[in-house]
């Protein structure tokens, strides 16, 4: 079996800290438009091994993002 | 070698990854290093599917074949809890 995938690089999820070398910095938008939505647009980097893409929920180790809010049902112990 | 569950897993795996780079090929059809990849995953799942049936039965009602008897009607069926393979404690 041919490994076809790399291991993860960078930090996904980070990217707006440290920017990821996988996501195209589109930063100058020329004839901007008001009330449009502008996406960058994704490029092939690596991907995960299957198995580590199953558990992630995606290929694209620059679309891993897992969601760490506030678990809405804990409640603080009291004392 | 392989055991159902391993089989299993790794198949569902490289099914998830056809579907994650089929998405992606939508979006970029002239991607021809994406294309690659994604042929060589599906031609390496179909490999596994066709070993897996062989091994341990059919995963479809209709495009796999059956030994004799008719196999599909036998338990667990892919839907049951029983059959799955679990990633507890694996996930991220």
């Amino acid at each position: 079996m041919t490994e076809i995938w790399a291991e993860e690089r960078g930090m996904p999820g980070m990217y707006s800290m440290h920017p990821a070398p996988c996501i195209p910095q589109e930063t100058v938008l020329r004839n901007v438009r008001l009330a449009r939505a502008y996406v960058p647009f994704q490029k092939l980097c690596s991907l995960y091994p299957p198995i580590e893409a199953l558990k992630r929920g995606t290929a694209f180790p620059e679309l891993y993002s897992p969601y760490r809010g506030v678990d809405k049902n804990y409640r603080p112990p009291r004392d | 070698m392989h055991n159902r569950n391993e089989l299993l897993k790794q198949l569902t795996a490289l099914d998830f990854m056809a579907v994650d780079l089929q998405l992606y090929l939508d979006t970029h059809p002239n991607d021809r290093e994406a294309l690659c990849k994604y042929n060589a995953i599906v031609t390496q799942a179909a490999m596994l599917r066709s070993m897996y049936e062989r091994l341990y039965g059919p995963l479809y009602s209709f495009r796999s074949c059956s030994q004799y008897p008719w196999q599909w009607i036998n338990n667990p069926w892919p839907w049951n809890y029983s059959f799955n393979f679990s990633l507890a404690g694996e996930e991220r």
